[in-house]
């Protein structure tokens, strides 16, 4: 049975229907989970989750949520996998999709979230879902392989070894005897050919699929061929076949990987450097964090072992760590605790490396030796056994933690020093650089040295609070900092920057000039701050002093700068940028009129800016750059309103005359179109030059004053012109504009 | 001077070769055209390091459509008569033997390209001069290539002309504008000149020229990609130098027409010594690069025996990365330095560049600063998209009761069901720390109401007068106060309601419905919906104290609130509309009060 057959006509009908780019949405999703590119599937899932309900398609439902379990299961995000899959076999037998064959598919969905959550925990349940899975399809169904696979890993995983090579071999001639046997399912056979322990053929069933399949996929292919040669005992081949971990982590099977290279490791064909037990364990607390207990205790395991093999205790610590909350997580949690026994006495034999030099010498001669990282993370550890309240320690054991690839260790070490001394500013400091980003981290910190060191706290929560955009927070925070130190600089910069968004103006002006009178050299970039807030509150004589510090040459002596500097963009945000007039150091009037919304009609607003420029001057520049300075406020709205006009092109002396009426009128036209500007009459099936403008008016302008005006500025035109949404306003007999409108093709 | 002719036979299977390179190898008759402009160049290249320089090197191609001819002629090497025999002498059985086995190892064998004239020409005739010996001059004619003749004729300059006789299939090639195409497409990078009806057809492309004015090069750049891409405009160019393993060099560009999703604009045309060999190579592109089209030249990339695709060895690996790395650089060196170029890339790309954010980490600490997320009320850059330390991210297609209620409160909420979004909002989200509230999933809207507490008789009474069955109240405060209270579905209790129930049984089979139920029975605890009473809604509170204060229509205000709450979920009620509401719950407690 061909069970995406219904899923190439729904796409056929999807094409028809006009909309194959959906379509192909769809092809390219199930492509990017194939060829393992998760990002990819992350990005347009949702999507398509939301454009397969809006078509009311709930089979397409289903086969998108599947093949979002297969980017999961690939990638051992199991904890999200099992919720999803456990909804969409609900989903898969509702009335309306129990006919779906996808159904099936989301069976093994769910069998694979409970295998990499706790394989052998779950095996009885597991194989009983997948032999009554295989009892409602037969070997011509493209799932067949998929379920078999999953009675295969239940049959393992429950102890039923005996059984394992009679099931692939009577599955395999079933589905042989079909004529379904893709690459790809002959890889999957091959693989577990050999875990029943027949590597002969799981590595020639792997060679073909090499030569077949999928170029995204060689690299699962030759893994399988290594497992083959490894079995075989062809140490050698396995160890070029087996690539380098690097592959294995963007492929997610860094368990398998580790299989392999332990025993390669352990023939002497491997080397185990610490570079590999980094990667390795990051990737293995990942699938711990993300609910794959099993793979990740089967990873912890090997590392614990690799790294005793090679005296790393530090590394075999971290694993063992990992083994333990894996196995806490299991179904029986005291089901592996033999194997965590065992673990517990190959670390404890470890033993702990003695001391080159004497502790205080210890940070030097490291430096100075060229000793792994791993080596020194442990030389560090001991000392730190000797001297446990050494900072220094601390930071070199934090430093080396990075160095091996455990950053987030490092940062746990210095957290854990800092809830033990939470007095300890240098601490405190550390912790604060290297969290800056993380807000949520910066709050516990500012909770832990609250009562030790107040006014610390009080910096860390008002950086929390700006990464939040709370800036009353800000404020408030930095408030309790300048209570502490009067002299604060930084801070009052901060607090100043949040009563900018709190349009505190007055204050902000307050702190901007502290920051001035404290500074023992005031910086230019600290006097164009104070531009701002001096301007918004018309502080005009703060304004020109800041100005001649700046050598800014200013017109007049005193009073509103009121000046002519030339165009500039102001930027309202992502999207919204206007030209406008710069009077000042920080002001402008807004020149552009928007023509599509009356709503954020901007013409004639008089706004205050940040006076550096957005973005850097290009270099070489352009002779029409314009900068673009971020709109702080708006002093004095334009009041203006707008109303699109279109006329085939008068004249340009025509133009001219009545552009200058309406400025006469301390109104304007603003012509949007250029010369090349074209309107297809249908009277005459001709081009005609034409011309697409709004009219800008005093917003005190009734709408029939305005077309009142244009009928007396337009009298003598010998070409036509319509507004028939200004007509309309106007309440007059709009019929006459929208026929013209019609006849030269304007339609909305 | 001999003027006899010699008749010989071709000593190979050329009917069967022709039939592979025609209908094989090539994807167009069109490579024909280049495999004789290459010979061509070759034939300078080599007359230049054996006889030292040329004065003025040219290669004409002209066609003839009233004559049905090609003719390409160059003041290269030339040939000599013996030249001519061994050339097609070397053109044995083992040509056969090697398309059937190492077909790779053809490139550069020398006669292969000239053979392919057979595949669109009825007849073929070379008049060549060798620069060896300037006096004499071949006349080399084949019909179908099965034999051939060779002739003296008079001399005539030293120069090679090849004229194709082209077969009425082809005869499409001889029409002038789409012959210059071909030429423009194929030999656009040849170094020594080519010409069609004077006019020259290659240029130096601006990677082998460094202009001192940057501007001007910088418009060489875009001018040359606009020339070379035959579908997009580009919008701006980034270079590729040779770094690493990578010899590539060449230019990137932008497409400045939009993509959106996951569209796959990519493409990618690579030159091997000064000629095209494959113009589809998009795989040497990242596949987040959807928007991205360019043109590269190596020497060590290697064509496959078509000479239209290319061998996948390390050679192809190391272009791969290094044309990664110059995107990545590229776009973030514009971020930096070209704010305009970047803002409109990413106004033109922005979902492209969401999925691009999530696969590589250095392109997301480019792109996150400055790329636009779309929200229920237009485009936002992330930063504008916190309010109050959170960022709110719904996966409701349709403008729902979340939406009215967020755009109430003036708060950005991102459409997680738009391509990249969702993933490039939790990675942003986590890198700085902030909450990140996915409304509409249980975990989300709880983090939408901050708790409120009141004493225990209160909060029981206002359990079981507004509550369900199988809802909880829960007390907080939130915004718009005109909101007397929201009930929020708790959707995992629902999928556990939903397998516990008997009908679930008829539908999933035993098995399966028995493993889904060992992870819903993990579910038991939850409470099917919550409801969120507001306690800074004046209604709500009026009815609280009513009930304080022991009034008999407590009971009747909390009623109506009640079906309001039913109201509110079902339709989403608009929120202006509240007050009314409040304004008569209010009165009806005060009244009796």
């Amino acid at each position: 049975m061909n069970i995406w057959a219904w899923y190439e006509r729904a796409l056929s009908d999807m094409t028809a229907a006009g909309q194959g780019e959906l379509a192909r949405k769809f092809r390219q999703f199930s492509n990017d989970v194939f060829e393992h590119r998760h990002e990819a599937a992350d990005a347009a899932y949702p999507e398509l989750l939301a454009a397969a309900n809006a078509a009311g398609n709930p089979w397409l439902e289903v086969w998108t949520r599947h093949w979002y379990l297969q980017s999961l299961s690939i990638r051992h995000e199991t904890r999200r996998q099992l919720h999803l899959a456990v909804e969409t076999l609900e989903l898969a037998h509702r009335p309306a999709t129990e006919q779906c064959p996808q159904s099936v598919c989301v069976v093994q969905d769910m069998c694979l979230a409970y295998r990499a959550a706790d394989g052998p925990g779950y095996a009885p349940e597991r194989l009983a879902v997948a032999e009554e899975a295989l009892g409602r399809i037969d070997p011509s169904w493209s799932c067949f392989a998929c379920i078999n696979v999953e009675r295969f890993a239940a049959l393992r995983d429950a102890g039923r070894t005996d059984e394992l090579l009679s099931a692939v071999e009577a599955a395999y001639d079933a589905q042989l005897a079909a004529s379904r046997m893709d690459p790809h399912d002959k890889a999957r056979f091959g693989k577990w050919f050999i875990i029943a322990g027949n590597p002969e053929r799981g590595l020639a069933l792997a060679d073909q699929a090499v030569r077949a399949g999928s170029r995204a996929r060689v690299g699962d292919y030759r893994h399988t061929i290594a497992t083959a040669l490894v079995a075989l005992g062809r140490w050698q081949e396995a160890a070029v076949e087996l690539g380098l971990i690097d592959s294995a982590i963007d492929d997610d099977r860094v368990d398998s990987w580790l299989a392999v290279h332990e025993e390669l490791v352990a023939r002497g064909v491997h080397e185990h450097d610490w570079l590999v037990a980094a990667k390795a364990l990051n990737e293995c607390r990942e699938y711990q964090r993300n609910g794959a207990h099993w793979i990740a205790l089967q990873i912890a395991d090997r590392l614990v072992r690799l790294a005793a093999g090679r005296g790393a205790r530090a590394s075999a610590e971290a694993a063992l760590a990992v083994l333990e909350a894996a196995a806490a997580d299991l179904r029986d949690p005291q089901r592996e605790g033999p194997r965590i026994a065992i673990a517990r006495a190959t670390v404890a034999s470890i033993p702990t490396p003695e001391l080159p030099c004497a502790v205080d010498e210890l940070e030097p001669y490291l430096s100075e030796g060229e000793i792994d990282p791993e080596r020194a993370l442990d030389l560090v550890r001991a000392a730190r056994g000797l001297a446990p309240d050494n900072e220094g320690l601390v930071f070199a054991e934090g430093r080396y933690l990075s160095a091996v690839g455990r950053a987030t260790d490092a940062d746990a070490l210095l957290w854990s020093r800092v809830q033990a001394q939470p007095a300890s500013e240098a601490l405190a400091m550390a912790f604060l650089q290297a969290m800056w980003h993380d807000a949520a981290a910066l709050d516990r910190l500012a909770d832990m040295i609250r009562d030790d060191q107040p006014s610390l706290s009080a910096w860390t929560r008002a950086n929390a609070a700006a990464r939040r955009g709370q800036w009353a927070e800000v404020a408030a925070n930095c408030a309790t900092v300048v209570d502490y130190d009067n002299d604060a600089v930084n801070t009052r910069r901060l607090w100043a920057f949040a009563c900018r968004q709190l349009h505190q103006f007055d204050q902000e002006l307050s702190l901007r000039l502290d920051v001035l009178r404290l500074s023992a050299e005031p910086v230019d970039g600290d006097r164009w701050e104070v531009l701002v807030p001096a301007t918004v509150v018309e502080r005009w004589d703060v304004v020109r002093e800041q100005a001649a510090a700046l050598n800014l040459q200013l017109e007049s002596e005193e009073g509103p700068v009121d000046e002519r500097w030339g165009y500039v963009r102001v930027s309202y945000g992502a999207d919204d940028e206007r030209f406008a007039m710069r009077t000042g150091p920080a002001t402008a009037v807004i020149t552009s009129a928007d023509h599509i919304s009356q709503a954020t009609q901007r013409y004639g607003d008089r706004v205050v800016l940040v006076p550096t420029a957005l973005y850097p001057r290009p270099d070489p520049c352009p002779d029409d750059w314009v900068p673009t300075l971020p709109h702080v406020v708006t002093t004095h709205p334009g009041g203006y309103a707008t109303y699109e006009f279109d006329a085939v092109w008068p004249g340009d002396d025509t133009w001219d005359a009545f552009r200058a009426a309406f400025h006469a009128d301390e109104a304007d036209v603003q012509r949007f179109s250029d010369s090349d500007y074209e309107l297809v009459d249908s009277e005459s099936g001709d081009g005609v030059q034409a011309v697409y403008a709004m009219v800008v008016v005093p917003s005190d302008w009734t709408p029939l004053r305005t077309l009142e005006r244009l009928r007396e500025l337009t009298a003598e035109w010998t070409t036509p012109w319509f507004a028939p949404r200004l007509a309309e306003a106007a309440g007059v007999d709009a019929e006459p504009h929208q026929a013209l409108a019609r006849r030269f093709g304007i339609t909305d | 001077m001999r003027r006899m002719s010699t008749t010989r036979d071709t000593s190979v299977d050329l009917n069967g070769l022709l039939t592979v390179l025609g209908e094989h190898l090539y994807s167009t008759p069109k490579v024909a055209v280049r495999e004789l402009v290459q010979n061509a160049h070759d034939s300078i290249t080599r007359r230049i390091i054996e006889g030292g320089p040329v004065e003025g090197p040219r290669i004409d191609v002209e066609a003839d459509a009233d004559a049905g001819t090609i003719t390409i002629s160059d003041n290269g090497a030339g040939l000599t008569e013996a030249e001519i025999h061994s050339y097609l002498a070397t053109i044995g059985a083992g040509y056969t033997r090697l398309l059937r086995g190492r077909s790779d190892d053809l490139i550069g064998q020398f006669g292969l390209g000239f053979l392919s004239a057979f595949v669109i020409s009825d007849e073929v005739v070379v008049t060549t001069t060798s620069f060896r010996t300037p006096h004499e001059r071949w006349e080399y004619r084949s019909r179908g290539g099965l034999n051939y003749d060779v002739r003296s004729v008079p001399p005539a300059g030293e120069c090679t002309t090849v004229v194709l006789h082209v077969k009425p299939l082809h005869r499409t090639l001889l029409d002038d504008q789409q012959l210059e195409r071909t030429l423009r497409r194929y030999c656009v990078l040849l170094e020594h000149p080519v010409h069609m009806d004077g006019q020259r057809i290659n240029v130096s492309p601006p990677w082998r020229r460094q202009l001192s004015d940057p501007t001007e090069q910088a418009a060489a750049e875009l001018q040359f990609a606009a020339d070379f891409d035959p579908v997009f405009q580009p919008l701006c160019t980034l270079p590729v130098v040779a770094s690493g393993n990578s010899d590539a060099r060449g230019l990137l560009w932008v497409h400045d027409g939009s993509t959106y999703g996951n569209s796959d604009n990519r493409s990618m045309s690579v030159f091997v010594r000064g000629m095209l060999l494959d113009d589809d190579a998009t795989d040497l592109l990242p596949r987040w690069a959807g928007f991205v089209g360019g043109v590269v030249e190596s020497t060590r990339l290697v064509p496959t025996a078509s000479r239209e695709d290319l061998q996948r060895n390390d050679a192809y690996l190391a272009t791969q990365a290094a044309l990664s790395e110059a995107l990545v650089t590229g776009l973030a060196q514009l971020a930096a330095e070209r704010p305009e170029v970047w803002r409109r890339i990413t106004r033109r790309h922005s979902e492209a560049m969401l999925g691009a954010a999530l696969v590589d980490d250095r392109l997301f600490d480019v792109i996150a600063p400055n790329v636009v997320v779309p929200t229920a009320g237009g485009e936002l850059r992330p930063d504008e998209l916190v309010r109050d330390g959170r960022v709110h991210l719904t996966y409701e297609a349709t403008g729902g009761f979340r939406e009215m209620l967020f755009a109430a409160l003036q708060v950005p909420l991102a459409l997680g069901f738009r391509y990249g979004v969702s993933g490039f909002l939790h990675k942003w989200c986590q890198a700085r720390g902030i909450t990140l509230v996915e409304v509409g999933t249980a975990e989300g809207d709880d983090a939408l109401f901050q708790p409120a507490e009141l004493d225990d008789s209160a909060t029981a009474w206002l359990q079981r007068n507004l509550a369900d069955e199988g809802e909880e109240v829960v007390l907080a405060r939130f915004a718009p106060a005109s909101l007397p209270l929201v009930r929020v579905v708790d959707q995992k209790a629902e999928l556990r309601k939903r397998l516990d129930d008997d009908e679930a049984d008829a539908r999933i089979s035993a098995m399966a419905l028995a493993m889904a139920r060992l992870y819903t029975d993990r579910l038991k605890d939850r409470a099917a919906a919550r409801v969120y009473v507001n306690l800074d809604n004046p209604a709500l509170a009026a009815v609280v104290a009513a009930h304080m204060m022991e009034n008999p229509r407590a009971e009747e205000g909390a009623m109506v609130l009640r079906a309001l709450k039913n109201v509110i979920s079902a339709t989403g009620l608009l929120l202006p509309s509240l007050d009314v509401l409040n304004a008569v719950v209010e009165r009806a407690v005060e009244d009796n009060g």
